[in-house]
């Protein structure tokens, strides 16, 4: 009877959860942060003078990229609505009282409201007072904006249980405001929202410097650059801030994910001594060690501000959370449990976040240091273009590693130290079935990513429209399955 | 009888109007879908799809909301469905994401080949949910075996019996006839007399089916043991509308609101005659408003913020239907569909 239980459909079910909840947050992200610069443009346009046409029209070019990727992105949060019961039915049953709660809010709120206004936005431009029609944008953008508020009250639950009490084999709710007080929550709330704000201004400033490049109306997409690295480049600052804080909460209520991103098995550090922290490392997750190039002490001025201090390796934690935990929360692995998350990927992402934290800031206030030269245009700053529209794709790398870490990181709970994954997938979904879904809803988003990007690009090739949102003229275009596409890429 | 608590029963009477809401208003979007397959004329097509153009997706939105309410005011139900229901709610999805899409990529492409891709995926995106929904909502009503853990446990081939095919099917017609009365005051002149000559069909058509459905309903559903004067006279208010639209030639501005009267009451029946049960059980306990429900504070917060936000969401919703009432000739803009 102390058989290993079958992991498959748990397994499966996270895999599913991880390829359709990244997929939709690469779209949120990015149709928040088109959204974001088409209603300044727009508000500039709307409030400015005769002058600011230019802005109208790159509102209508930003706002294409925004119809296709929000549709595409309204889409795949469908399915996302819906896996808390198709696969987790047990989780959603067991703690549907605090999860339900803020997500009927999320649908009310933010999906219905953007969902009717972005088709009043859409059909009523240029046949509406332009003001008007500016805060009809503003609305859509703020009501989507509002998600954020809702999902990640849930997301801070589930990284730290707060506001609740066990009544029989539910989890009641306290209060609903006591979510929002969950001491996680104003941390992880500002990463997300400062995460997507960077998104939205390097994807606009990535994609102006290859229409400059491209020679395609550089003139109005020098605007558009430099609005984009406004948005971008100053919060890129506050963001390592709220980094190291977020850090910190980690710290005290996930020792373990702290650890497993720091690639730190073995306890280190005392009152006098640092812990060091691996720039680049490789780790043998089977015999639980670690070799890289370790700068000293940084380790411990991560999270703290101070250059020594006591650091717990996993190995110790793991023991710790074996007596606590094995014959109570996780007592449905029978014994069989491993609380180590799988180390390697986490050192990655986490550095990947780090370093790409440091890109940002750098490299945002270079490219704007070559913006404001005088002697030097910046459509001939090819390198730093070029770099620009690369950059294009490090948020949303970013944003994914930032995932990983925090919810791959919370392995092998749902719930962190209340509920595992074994117990809260759905009983009564068989293999099978969950194998056909994952292949059908990974075929499906690799289809929509591609076709939404394609289809962009295309319409990216075709330059800005004219205020009225017609294109100059047609040039003959490709489908996205044509040979010669693959041709020329 | 069971006695629920004043918010537990609010509650099941929001979650009603959302599902039903969603139904009949997205229904007409699906007609309008579907009823693009009937004629391949560019231009008859792009007329039906502008017509819903710019609401479709603040329509959808009530799926959604209906779901997530669900979700927090009576989580066992949730569980239930979708993971009972895990394949059909699968294909559902990929419908309504295809459906989505399509809005977006139909007719974009420059070889035909796509172009054709997206008008049958358009098609069947349209068609499949309201299908699906008929189907789900009948085994509610007609019943379904129920595991001790509160979660459904059925074979598949459950779904392949008379009476959930027959509602799929109602669904879908209703869909068509609501949307083609709908559509006479969007389309062109030009093709008006095509969609007269579609109404007319769905005249004849509709009414016969839904006698046969009502007979299959009455049999098998559990609503006649229930509360059979409800039961009967919700199918008999709709089948009488059903009637009066099909001989009344005068008052032709009524049949809108007449059809939509009619398939609403047709979808809440599935709810309300099995009242205060939500999902009946052919094996075990029956799942119910309350044995499914979430605690008070939940459904307290539930209640209070769904009901305040509904004013607001009809409201926005008001007043993109009001701008768009009548026949709404974009300009052949680029940025629109």
């Amino acid at each position: 009877m102390n058989a290993l239980p079958s992991l498959f459909v748990t397994e499966m079910s996270r895999i599913q959860f991880a390829v359709t909840v990244i997929t939709h947050f690469l779209l949120v992200a990015t149709s928040i942060g088109m959204m974001l610069v088409t209603v300044i443009f727009e508000m500039m346009y709307a409030f400015g003078g005769d002058k600011n046409e230019k802005y109208g029209r790159l509102a209508l070019f930003f706002g294409r990229i925004f119809f296709f990727s929000f549709a595409t992105g309204v889409l795949t949060g469908i399915v996302m609505e819906l896996q808390f019961g198709l696969n987790w039915s047990s989780y959603s049953k067991f703690f549907g009282d605090i999860i339900g709660v803020p997500l009927v809010i999320e649908s009310m709120l933010a999906f219905f409201v953007e969902s009717n206004l972005i088709g009043l936005w859409r059909f009523t431009w240029g046949k509406m007072n332009k003001k008007w029609h500016a805060f009809i944008g503003l609305a859509l953008l703020i009501s989507s904006m509002f998600s954020i508020v809702w999902i990640i009250s849930i997301n801070a639950f589930m990284q730290n249980p707060y506001g609740y009490h066990m009544e029989g084999q539910h989890a009641r709710l306290n209060s609903f405001i006591d979510l929002f007080e969950n001491p996680q929550y104003p941390n992880e709330f500002g990463h997300v929202f400062i995460g997507i704000l960077i998104v939205s201004g390097f994807v606009t400033a990535g994609i102006s410097a290859w229409q400059i490049l491209h020679k395609r109306d550089p003139e109005i997409f020098k605007r558009a650059l430099q609005i984009g690295l406004l948005v971008a480049v100053p919060v890129a600052f506050s963001q390592q801030l709220l980094a190291d804080n977020q850090i910190q909460a980690t710290m005290a209520v996930q020792p373990m994910k702290f650890a497993a991103v720091e690639g730190q098995y073995d306890n280190a550090g005392s009152k006098t001594t640092g812990v060091p922290w691996y720039a680049f490392a490789t780790i043998n997750e089977q015999k639980k060690t670690i070799k890289g190039l370790a700068i000293p002490d940084l380790g411990s001025y991560f999270g703290s501000g101070q250059f020594t201090g006591k650091a717990v390796g996993m190995k110790t934690i793991a023991k710790a959370y074996h007596t606590k935990f094995d014959k109570t929360v996780a007592k449905s692995y029978k014994g069989h449990m491993s609380y180590y998350p799988p180390v390697t990927l986490m050192f990655i992402a986490m550095r990947w976040m780090v370093y790409a934290g440091f890109f940002f800031t750098i490299f945002g206030v270079l490219a704007m240091l070559m913006m404001m030269r005088k002697k030097k245009d910046i459509a001939e700053h090819r390198k730093t273009l070029i770099t620009l529209g690369i950059a294009m794709c490090f948020p949303y790398i970013t944003i994914t590693a930032g995932w990983i870490v925090a919810e791959v990181g919370r392995f092998p709970f749902v719930v962190y130290g209340l509920f595992t994954q074994f117990d809260a997938v759905s009983p009564t979904v068989t293999a099978a079935s969950v194998t056909m879904s994952l292949t059908i809803f990974t075929i499906m988003d690799a289809l929509l990513l591609y076709t939404m990007v394609y289809i962009s690009h295309r319409y990216m090739k075709k330059g800005v429209p004219d205020i009225n949102g017609e294109y100059p003229e047609l040039e003959p275009h490709l489908d996205p399955f044509d040979r010669r596409v693959f041709k020329d890429a | 009888m069971l006695k629920l608590t004043n918010l537990q029963f609010a509650l099941l009477l929001l979650v009603w109007l959302e599902l039903t809401t969603f139904i009949v208003m997205d229904g007409v979007d699906f007609g309008t879908g579907i009823a693009t397959i009937f004629n391949h004329e560019k231009d008859y097509k792009d007329q039906l799809i502008r017509s819903i153009g710019a609401v479709w997706s603040g329509r959808e939105a009530w799926m959604i909301v209906g779901f997530a309410l669900i979700f927090a005011a009576f989580p066992g139900w949730y569980s239930a469905i979708f993971s009972g229901f895990y394949p059909v709610f699968i294909i559902l999805i990929v419908a309504l994401t295809m459906r989505g899409l399509s809005f977006e990529y139909i007719d974009k492409w420059q070889h035909d080949k796509f172009n054709i891709m997206w008008r049958w995926i358009f098609f069947l995106g349209n068609i499949v949910p309201p299908f699906i929904f008929g189907v789900v909502f009948s085994l509610f009503n007609s019943g379904l075996p129920i595991g001790q853990n509160g979660l459904l446990a059925f074979k598949l081939s459950t779904i392949f019996n008379p009476f959930a095919l027959m509602t799929g099917i109602m669904f879908i017609l209703f869909a068509l006839q609501t949307s083609m009365i709908r559509e006479s005051a969007f389309m062109t002149e030009k093709y008006q007399g095509k969609i007269t000559d579609y109404q007319k069909k769905l005249n004849a058509i509709v009414p016969i089916a839904f006698v046969i459905e009502i007979i299959i309903y009455l049999v098998v559903g559990q609503g006649l043991k229930l509360h059979p004067i409800i039961t009967v006279a919700l199918l008999l208010l709709s089948l009488l509308l059903l009637i009066a639209i099909r001989f009344d030639e005068k008052f032709k501005k009524l049949h809108y609101p007449m059809i939509i009267i009619s398939m609403a009451a047709f979808v809440i029946s599935f709810f309300w005659s099995i009242f205060p049960n939500v999902i009946m059980s052919t094996e075990g306990f029956n799942l119910n408003a309350q044995n499914t429900a979430s605690a008070r504070e939940s459904q307290l917060w539930a209640a209070w913020l769904v009901a305040l936000m509904l004013f607001l969401i009809i409201f926005v919703q008001g007043i993109t239907h009001y701008i768009f009432r009548k026949k709404y000739q974009v300009k052949d803009s680029d940025i629109n569909y």
